[in-house]
């Protein structure tokens, strides 16, 4: 399910986050589908499992995924969620954006883009 | 938990171990890393009751190793160089494992065969090194320890191996709560099995760490100042600086969140986190320190 | 307590099976599997050794059916002899091989790694290990007497009575041997094998440990034979130093020895002898187990490989071997480059130490190098050598300037028990004796020989080149109250004119040797002479060949007489002088007298001397002449006048008992001496 990149510089626990997260936005893990087990996820992997765990727990925290005890992890949640990751993806936004009008492309085009995206919703 | 407090070992005057202490918390995987000579296989003779020490204490839930079978009894050990009997195949050792651990699980003994995939029969003394790294893993996995102790462990197998016994070892952390400790030149690997490090030079351990404290408390920022600034702002708590044109390569000691907010009073033209290796966390936690840095970390 | 929480989250089994670690059954049965192969040399061995060598002895057989009772007693006799020495030699050879293979693994750091990282203590591990060894050594001893048993047992059923009680007391008494003998050298080896961490070095070890004291005893005594005058060089040695050399010791004390009839003929039994020390040295080998366990305890595990592991002894390994090639090695290169004759007289101090010194210095640097395991130990260890060399110096001139005076030393009368002589000149005479007259005379020429030390090496320089002087060779023994012994020897060398002016040293012993006492002794020893029985003349027939004359009791008596009244005039004494004068006084004939005696507090009993005469003895001469014993035909003869007749003399000694009646003539005289009492 997800696969590393070893000459990524990025820190696993991040990788594993950004993996899941990517899944899950893209609806490619549905809606309370379970996620792999911590445990099972090391071993599948071959990493440290407080790794893993940690990687959840901000996926939880961020809305991402909701835990079950006993039961495990599963994904969606309260999509309301985390303001700061919000922020974080809107500051990447603005990063693209300026990279946009570098390049020279319009706003239009930029508005279009987005009514494309929210229409799929 | 395994403690090692101010252990001292000498040599014939050559101290070895220069009061060193770690601390390794239960159900973590910490990996311990330093360059040759350091005293890693000492301490670590130290830590599975081979060695006795000069001065110090070497604990395991509390208890010293030292002499105590019932302790020693739930540690496993893969030392650099495993001793095997002369004759003995695969089968002979296990029988002579299973006779002094009592723990020892004929069930997965029969589930790792299928995984090693050497035939248990065969004298060890025929198998290559690496295979017989591998025999040395499935018999100290059979043990069902509650710690692991590994000098060097991965060394001679080859990369889908290697991945197999983490995969085990990972399995074991998570389903028992299995604590290991794990001596490596090779802090890339590390980086993805381990959640605590210790850095050893010269008998002392210089540094030990949680890796999400290490992770969480630098960054790398790239950031390009706006027209006007020629320096760094002096008030920022800066570890090291480099500069390529006008990007600016900045290593903090805070959180990447932090860094940026803070970055933003400066009306960067661009603010970027690059993130960090654990080698490069390494050498500018130890570039504050009077070490020759680049002879710690390989 | 938080640590007794957590050791309880151990499951139940896992407390249960490690109770302490003071044994383990798994490697108990790994190492019996993994040493099988020396076990079964050991046992092939034994298996020759015992039953084999029983069953051949009992299948050969000559054309007469055997009888059980001869044939157990060979039986008897063999197991004694395979019980005493096999035991000993398979024990100390043995002992040492199952020492080293149980305790081989402290020899690599790759296995002292495995073994103490196992859940067992120190004590289990040595625990486990010696018995290991000790089982493969008792299985072995049982397996094999049983099947000895079998092959003897048809015979021992058929024999039956005595024989067969005593042939259960042997079975019972080698067990006891085998057992204690390979349990002392096993837990010897085992004991030197704590100290080091070499595997080859195990066996060196043990096998210098066994004889070096005795070893060092012998080299201090020939040292200072060669630098102090009269000091019994080599010869003998300490009693107390070969009971510390274990090999050395039950080497030359068990024996099994042999009880002849009273004539001579058959032998009675055999016995093994020298068991006391058997039951001793077992003793002593529980106590080196237990000194091995202390000395395993407090072993460090990183001296795997080490050549010493304790650090204490090193620095006595160290200057052990350096004194010992000095004293050895030294005295050797001496011997080889200066003088065969290790003596004082003409021994170079310089030469000695010199030799000495070289050898020592070499013996330091080669235990260096191998404590450091390097070559390059030169500029380090300069001390030790420098503290050696003068350490050496101070031992060699203190022994020969005698800084302790034991050249001078001649004990208090008063400390003297008794005293052994042996005065070698032409002839031989010696005795012991407890009379204080006696003593004193010999206190005296001791006294005179030591003041006179100078001159007389001067002498004994001057001999080796030219020969003008005669020797006497003395040595002289003195048991004291206190147990032990005081021994010295001296070669004088003395002129003609002193020894006929019977002045110094030579004089006093001239006078010594004509003592009636002195000629008494060395002729009947400690012997109280009841009767005499009889006797026997040797003279050479016209034609060549040796004859002999029987004498009757009358005759025997009568010569017996005359030669005390010749010994009381002091008449025998023909040892001080030189060869040509000794050979034309000294009688070659043989005249042997057959007695009965009494020796010291035993049962009087039938025994014979052979007498020397010489022309000073008159009466003895008379006696015979007048007795009709030496007559024209049968002439005593001179060895001088011999020679000038018939050639070499000496050479037809092995002639002369072909034909002797001896069995025959004892019994008459222990018939006629019963029928005289």
């Amino acid at each position: 399910m997800i696969s590393l990149d070893y000459r990524d510089a990025r820190p696993i626990y991040e990788q594993i986050r950004d993996g899941l997260r990517k899944l899950i936005v893209t609806g490619a893990l549905a809606e309370d589908v379970k996620l792999p087990s911590v445990r099972a996820l090391a071993t599948q992997l071959a990493i440290n499992p407080n790794t893993i765990q940690r990687a959840y727990n901000e996926l939880e925290a961020e809305g991402y995924i909701y835990s079950v005890p006993g039961k495990g992890s599963f994904a969606g949640g309260n999509r309301s969620g985390d303001e700061a990751r919000k922020r974080e993806l809107m500051d990447k936004v603005r990063g693209l954006l300026s990279e946009l009008r570098y390049l020279g492309v319009s706003r239009d085009e930029v508005l279009t883009l987005l009514k494309e995206e929210k229409e799929d919703d | 938990m395994i403690e090692g407090k101010g252990v001292v070992k000498q040599f014939d005057g050559f101290a070895a171990l220069d009061g060193a202490t770690l601390t390794v918390p239960k159900g973590s995987v910490y990996g311990l890393v330093g360059p040759n000579g350091a005293g890693k296989s000492t301490l670590i003779r130290h830590l599975t009751g081979i060695f006795r020490q000069d001065a110090g204490e070497v604990l395991v839930d509390g208890e010293p190793v030292w002499e105590n079978p019932a302790l020693k009894a739930r540690i496993a050990a893969i030392p650099d160089d495993w001793y095997y009997f002369l004759q003995a195949s695969v089968r002979d050792m296990m029988r002579f494992y299973r006779g002094f651990y009592p723990r020892f699980s004929m069930e997965r003994y029969e589930k790792l065969k299928e995984v090693f995939s050497i035939d248990e029969k065969k004298t060890i003394r025929r198998l290559s090194k690496g295979m017989q790294k591998q025999v040395a893993f499935w018999l100290a996995l059979c043990c069902m320890p509650d710690y692991l102790i590994l000098d060097e462990p991965v060394d001679g197998l080859d990369p889908v191996m290697r991945r197999q016994v983490w995969s085990l070892m990972m399995g074991d952390v998570s389903e028992r709560g299995t604590t290991v400790l794990v001596s490596s030149h090779n802090l890339r690997e590390l980086e993805d099995v381990c959640d605590h490090v210790g850095i050893m030079d010269r008998g002392k351990v210089l540094l030990e760490r949680s890796l999400e404290r290490l992770q969480d408390n630098m960054v790398k920022l790239q950031v390009v100042f706006p027209e006007g600034t020629e320096e760094v702002p002096p008030e920022l708590p800066v570890l090291h600086a480099s500069r390529v044109g006008r990007i600016y390569t900045l290593i903090l000691r805070m959180g990447a969140e932090e860094a940026k907010r803070r970055m933003r009073q400066y009306n960067p033209l661009l603010v970027d986190a690059v993130p960090l290796s654990l080698e490069e966390i390494f050498i500018y936690e130890m570039g504050g320190a009077d070490y020759a840095v680049k002879n710690i970390i390989l | 307590m938080r640590s007794k929480t957590l050791s309880s989250e151990a499951p139940a089994a896992a407390r249960e099976k490690t109770p302490g670690g003071w044994f383990s059954g798994t490697l108990f049965r790994k190492n019996l599997s993994r040493f099988w192969p020396l076990w079964a040399v050991y046992a092939i061995i034994w298996a020759v050794l015992l039953p084999l060598m029983q069953y051949a002895g009992l299948r050969s057989v000559g054309d007469t059916p055997p009888i059980p009772a001869e044939q157990l007693a060979d039986i008897i006799r063999d197991l004694k002899t395979m019980f005493l020495y096999g035991g000993l030699w398979m024990s100390v050879i043995f002992g040492a091989l199952f020492a080293m293979a149980v305790f081989s693994y402290l020899t690599t750091a790759r296995s002292v790694g495995l073994m103490h990282t196992l859940p067992i203590r120190r004590e289990g591990l040595f625990l486990t290990n010696y018995l290991s060894g000790l089982f493969l050594l008792f299985t072995t001893h049982v397996v094999m007497i049983l099947l000895t048993i079998l092959v003897d047992g048809g015979t021992v059923a058929a024999a039956g009575g005595t024989l067969a009680a005593e042939y259960w007391k042997v079975i019972g008494i080698g067990f006891a041997v085998l057992t204690l003998l390979s349990l002392f050298f096993y837990s010897f080896a085992v004991f030197c094998a704590q100290f080091t961490g070499q595997i080859l070095a195990v066996p060196v070890f043990y096998a210098i440990l066994n004889v070096l004291v005795i070893g060092v005893d012998f080299l201090v005594r020939t040292f200072a034979s060669l630098s102090l005058y009269g000091l019994d060089g080599g010869r003998g040695y300490s009693g107390w130093a070969l009971w510390l050399s274990p090999a050395a010791y039950l080497g030359e004390n068990l024996r099994v020895v042999s009880t002849w009839d009273t004539n001579y003929e058959k032998i009675l039994r055999y016995d093994m002898d020298g068991l006391n020390a058997v039951w001793i040295y077992g003793a002593a080998g529980l106590v080196f187990a237990v000194l091995a366990l202390l000395a395993y305890r407090r072993r460090r595990s990183e001296s795997a490989g080490d050549t010493v592991s304790a650090r204490w002894a090193r620095p006595v390994f160290k200057y052990g071997v350096a004194v010992c090639c000095a004293l050895g090695l030294g005295q050797g290169l001496y011997a080889l480059l200066w003088s065969q004759y290790l003596d004082s007289a003409t021994s170079s101090l310089t030469g000695v130490l010199g030799c000495m010194l070289v050898t020592g210095l070499i013996g330091y640097y080669a235990a260096e190098m191998l404590l450091k395991k390097s070559f390059r130990i030169f500029r380090s260890s300069w001390k030790g050598a420098a503290l050696l060399a003068v350490c050496l110096l101070f031992f060699g001139v203190g022994t020969e300037l005698d800084f302790f005076g034991v050249e001078a030393r001649v004990p208090e009368a008063g400390q003297i028990e008794s005293v052994t002589y042996q005065i070698s000149a032409q002839n031989y005479i010696g005795g012991e004796t407890e009379d204080p007259a006696r003593i004193g005379q010999i206190r005296e020429f001791h006294r005179t020989v030591v003041s006179k030390k100078k001159t007389q090496g001067n002498r004994a320089r001057e001999s080796r080149r030219s020969d003008s002087y005669e020797t006497v060779y003395v040595t002289i023994t003195y048991h004291l109250h206190s147990g032990s012994l005081f021994s010295r020897s001296y070669d004088l060398y003395y002129t003609d004119g002193e020894l006929d002016a019977k002045s110094g040293a030579v004089g006093l012993l001239d006078q010594l040797c004509s003592d009636p006492s002195v000629q008494r002794d060395n002729a009947f020893g400690s012997l109280a002479v009841r009767t005499v029985t009889g006797g026997q003349y040797g003279y050479e027939r016209p034609d060549g060949q040796n004859g002999q004359m029987t004498l009757d009791a009358k005759q025997a008596q009568a010569v017996y007489q005359a030669l005390l009244e010749d010994m009381a005039a002091g008449r025998f004494n023909n040892n001080l002088t030189d060869a040509e004068t000794f050979r034309s006084h000294e009688i070659q004939n043989d005249l042997e007298l057959y007695l009965i005696a009494e020796d010291g507090d035993s049962q009087p009993r039938s025994t014979s001397r052979s007498i020397s005469l010489n022309t000073n003895c008159t009466a003895t001469f008379a006696a015979l002449k007048e007795l009709g014993i030496v007559t024209e035909e049968r002439p005593l003869l001179t060895y001088a006048e011999y020679e000038a007749k018939y050639g070499d003399a000496d050479e037809d000694a092995g002639k002369y008992y072909k034909d002797a009646p001896y069995a025959a003539t004892t019994a008459e005289s222990t018939a006629e001496y019963a029928a005289a009492n």
